[in-house]
């Protein structure tokens, strides 16, 4: 175990850098604004009106998230918000794109005197909700000063956060399935999806419950090889946490939650311990849990489906040995005598949509990615491989990575454990949470439904990820601010400014 | 705990290093396979939005774009004569592309590369390249010949292929029955479903039975047999060969002549007058002399086993001489193009081209060239040689033997004296007593410029002469 004091200095810049700040917002700003115009311009040849009401909306929060930073936390990274504000701004853009074309298709419906169903893209719920967080994230950095009174509440936050978490699972379909998955809670014509705050309360549970406990896991027991194993009394858990995550796969039909939580949990370990031993059986523990795949069948037609989508493209259909696509409804299947297994139609559109897009993409509102279902959601990042291009899908992917590496660097420069903790937990599972969601549109790995943070419709998940956004600015204005100083013409008695 | 944090901040950053890394391999180098994945119906809902050149044959125009809107953001495309060029044209649907229309795309549509080097400058300020121009290498009269001569005949099913002896370009390519292609050319999806519903009946009339379909070949397998025997040195034409009765060997049933023909079938006749009779004692014999595999490699040599490509991604249907071990009598009655054997009408005109091209097989072609629209030359089809199945003496005795059909064989009573030259055939299907009428041949006959192959199906008592052999006469008329 290395102590603290050994590690090296990290170089901190105690400058405020307010006006960088505010210059980054004004460019992330500008490209929102900007975003609206292009599809105005791209689909009628005007500006279009709701740039300005939208655009409005979204400046007069940035303005008051930006007050609130320069007078609550000076200190904290620069990038950080404008980042969120980047993302949040261009999802935002492209859900008014989808939603003018989904309000024109279901009004087109309805007048054929059809009842369309199901979620639609809706931009100005979207632009609700985005007020909703910011207030959030403003409410977070006004009323949490120190992340470290999180600690004290640790178990509470972690039971509310299992409880949320698994909820769904117990509740009836009706109320929480969702194409295969049960991951919802709906009431009337809300949604939540608990599991987006789970992932913070049990951060911050993981993190206070191993700040305590390091100690101890870090003890080897013995050492077979290179690999140093743990003691057999401190695998508890972990282990408990891999059931929990197995459970919830059972329950839920989610194994992408499944693996953000335990790759989460696995990640706070090795970094609270230091102990490499602990990835190593998070691994075998994983490639154990992979094996109960074909027992569960939703996860199996997942895999398959990422396997061999061609075969079940618009609903594959098992006759025999053989499996024959473009079936179309589980009617048709079963009127040849046939099993139903599973749809690959919208993980194909998505790639399609991809191919469409090549490098340069079609621009801004003069693609289709209406055509993959939940463009909106789910498949967002398809929508702007295909509109932005390969260049817009990595001008995303990057800007990923700098909120992650901004939080890790928050979490490096922080002294507090809790916090350190917290900020690297958060951190890593929001790369993985990206992993995963991106991962599975571009069929890298097996499709999941997660969100994508910041830029999928959705209340939930921009609620939390603005909140983490919060958390990790008031984690990087305590490691930033400048330590107190003296004051000197007190005389003997010194008085220290906290401020 | 920042030695682990610092390592994990790395995990993190590779993970979106392998998005980025898949992303590019996605939209960088996959994104055209994903285009034009059949599966993606972008492609065909787009479609309506380029506009796409013309198909000609000649000078006549048989697939055409016209604006529907004022401000040119669609185009319909029309058919001249669908129902007669369908097996040429293929057609554009909301759905699927098939034929030239599939085949061409993206020279039609304008988003061939070669296209798009021709106006760069239209491509960077977002303007659609204008479609190529596709020259095909139809005769018009000698399609309308054969489309009308074998929907005049057939009670069900039928077709005919004419090739350029020299080049293998087709000439004509009728299929019935067949359909009206600007039916199911429709941009509403509804309408086209529809469409495509009321298409579904049997015969299928969007298949090509021209190069899609397979029947049996009936006698005018006899040329490969003749073929075979010749280039094995079992003799010339004019060497004498068993036409006695002929039994089966393994049920030992008697193999029957087609009636009136007893008289010319006996005794030990040369091989062009077995030939001319179409004597099947002769043939069957013949057959189980040179042996499966002599058959097998001869048949394979002018294409049979394996699909003809004519142009990307189109291409005929397998004609079948069996590789897998046969009985004796399978054997027997393979040698008259009967039961084990079937082949397409374009591989049976192909056969006729070898045997009139001095033994010389061609590829087969539709495009002849692709224009654009300022007038250069895209493509420029260059005839082929797909091998030398016989040699040229070979060649020369089989041409022999097929004007002796025309002249004084099974064929003289309906095209006798015309100059052609062909070989008949009549296979019993033996499903509702419905024949495989055949005429594959040549002409003119003594300096042949088409090879033809012509099937009908007609009623029992029909034979290829009778039914076949007028429509190829009035095609290759129509062509000179």
């Amino acid at each position: 175990m290395t102590s603290a004091a050994a590690e090296p200095e990290v170089q901190i810049a105690t400058r405020p850098r307010r006006s960088a700040q505010l210059a980054m917002l004004i460019f992330a700003m500008v490209i929102t604004i900007a975003g609206f115009a292009q599809v105005g311009l791209a689909r009628d040849g005007t500006l279009p009106t709701g740039m300005y009401g939208y655009g409005a909306g979204l400046a007069v929060l940035v303005a008051i998230s930006y007050a609130l930073i320069v007078r609550f936390a000076p200190y904290a990274d620069p990038l950080l918000l404008p980042l969120a504000v980047f993302l949040n701004g261009i999802g935002l853009a492209m859900i008014y794109r989808l939603d003018l074309g989904t309000s024109r298709d279901v009004q087109l419906a309805r007048a054929q005197g059809k009842n369309p169903s199901g979620i639609w893209a809706s931009a100005p719920n979207q632009l609700m909700w985005t007020a909703l967080s910011i207030a959030a994230f403003a409410a977070t950095i006004v009323l949490l000063r120190e992340i470290k009174v999180l600690q004290r509440y640790m178990y509470t936050i972690g039971a509310a956060g299992l409880f949320f978490l698994a909820l769904p699972g117990f509740l009836p379909s009706s109320i929480s399935g969702s194409l295969g998955a049960k991951i919802w809670i709906r009431l009337g014509p809300f949604s939540i999806q608990p599991s987006e705050f789970s992932k913070l309360a049990l951060v911050a549970f993981f993190a206070g419950y191993l700040v305590n406990k390091r100690q101890a896991l870090s003890i080897v027991g013995k050492k077979i090889g290179p690999l140093n194993l743990p003691r057999a009394r401190d695998l508890g858990p972990i282990l408990v946490i891999w059931a929990l995550c197995l459970g919830v796969l059972a329950l839920e039909n989610d194994f992408g939650t499944a693996i953000l939580f335990f790759g989460l949990f696995v990640s706070m370990l090795y970094i609270a311990t230091e102990r490499f031993m602990w990835v190593a059986i998070g691994g075998l523990l994983l490639a154990g849990a992979s094996a109960l795949t074909p027992f569960i069948p939703h996860v199996q037609q997942r895999i398959n489906i990422w396997l061999d989508p061609k075969s079940y493209f618009d609903g594959g259909c098992q006759v025999g040995n053989k499996i024959i696509n473009q079936i179309g409804t589980v009617a048709a299947c079963h009127a040849k005598g046939g099993t139903y297994v599973a749809d690959s139609g919208q993980l194909m559109r998505g790639l399609f949509s991809l191919g469409q897009g090549g490098v340069l993409g079609t621009g801004l509102g003069q693609g289709e990615p209406w055509r993959t279902p939940y463009s909106f959601s789910d498949f967002i990042f398809t929508s702007f491989g295909e509109e932005l291009g390969l260049t817009g899908a990595m001008v995303i992917l990057l800007v990923y990575a700098l909120i992650v590496q901004r939080g890790m660097k928050a979490a490096l420069a922080t002294k507090d454990n809790f916090s350190k903790l917290f900020a690297g937990g958060v951190s890593f599972v929001f790369a993985l949470q990206v992993f995963v969601i991106v991962g599975g549109v571009t069929k890298l790995i097996p499709l999941t439904g997660l969100t994508t943070p910041f830029l999928a419709q959705g209340g939930s998940s921009l609620l939390a990820n603005w909140i983490l956004i919060a958390i990790l600015i008031r984690i990087s204005d305590t490691a930033r601010r400048p330590a107190p100083q003296p004051i000197q013409d007190e005389g003997m008695t010194q008085v220290v400014s906290t401020r | 705990m920042n030695k682990p944090l610092r390592k994990v901040s790395v995990a993190g950053l590779l993970l979106v290093v392998i998005l980025i890394i898949n992303v590019n391999y996605i939209q960088g180098s996959q994104a055209d396979k994903l285009k034009n994945d059949p599966l993606n119906s972008r492609q065909f809902a787009q479609q309506w939005q380029y506009n796409r050149g013309p198909i000609m044959a000649g000078k006549v125009t048989l697939a055409y774009s016209t604006k529907t809107d004022k401000d040119g953001k669609n185009y319909q495309r029309h058919y001249n004569q669908g129902t007669l060029y369908s097996p040429i044209t293929g057609y554009v649907s909301v759905f699927s592309r098939t034929g030239l229309e599939g085949a061409e795309n993206p020279l039609l549509d304008g988003t061939d590369k070669r296209l798009a080097l021709h106006n760069w400058f239209d491509a960077l300020v977002g303007k659609k390249a204008a479609g190529a121009t596709v020259q095909t290498t139809i005769d018009p009269d000698a399609q309308q010949a054969a489309y009308s001569g074998v929907k005049d005949r057939t009670v069900r099913r039928g077709a005919a292929v004419a090739l350029d002896v020299k080049t293998g370009a087709i000439l004509a390519m009728a299929s019935f029955p067949s359909y009206d292609t600007n039916d199911v050319a429709v941009h509403d999806g509804d309408k086209a479903t529809k469409a495509f519903a009321a298409l579904k009946k049997k015969p299928d009339p969007m298949l090509n039975y021209a190069t899609r379909e397979t029947f049996a070949p009936g006698s005018s397998f006899k040329i490969i047999d003749s073929a075979a025997a010749i280039e094995g040195g079992l003799g010339t034409k004019d060497s004498g060969f068993d036409a006695n009765e002929f039994h089966l060997p393994v049920t030992g049933r008697t193999l029957h002549n087609s009636d009136g023909d007893e008289a010319k079938c006996t005794g030990s006749p040369a091989l062009i007058e077995s030939f001319a009779a179409s004597c099947n004692s002769t043939f069957a014999r013949l057959a189980g002399t040179l042996g499966q595999q002599r058959l097998s490699a001869m048949a394979a040599k002018f294409g049979f086993n394996k699909p003809t490509q004519i142009e990307n991604e189109v291409s005929s249907a397998t004609s079948v001489y069996p590789t897998k071990q046969i009985d004796g009598d399978q054997l027997a009655r393979s040698g008259i193009g009967q039961e084990v054997v079937t082949a397409s009408p374009l591989q049976m005109a192909m056969v006729a081209q070898a045997v009139a091209n001095d033994g010389k097989l061609m590829k087969p072609y539709l495009v002849k060239r692709v224009v654009a629209q300022d007038q250069s030359e895209l493509v420029t089809a260059e005839p082929k040689e797909l091998g030398q199945p016989i040699s040229s003496d070979t060649a020369q005795q089989l041409q022999e033997m097929m004007r002796a059909v025309v002249d004084h064989g099974t064929a003289a009573s309906t095209v006798g004296g015309q100059d052609i030259a062909g070989k008949t055939g009549t296979a019993e299907t033996g499903a509702g007593g419905i024949n495989e009428d055949w005429f594959v041949g040549f002409a003119p006959k003594d300096n042949p410029k088409i090879a033809f192959a012509v099937v009908t199906e007609g009623p029992s008592g029909s034979t290829g002469a009778k039914f076949s052999a007028p429509i190829a006469l009035r095609m290759v008329q129509a062509v000179r």
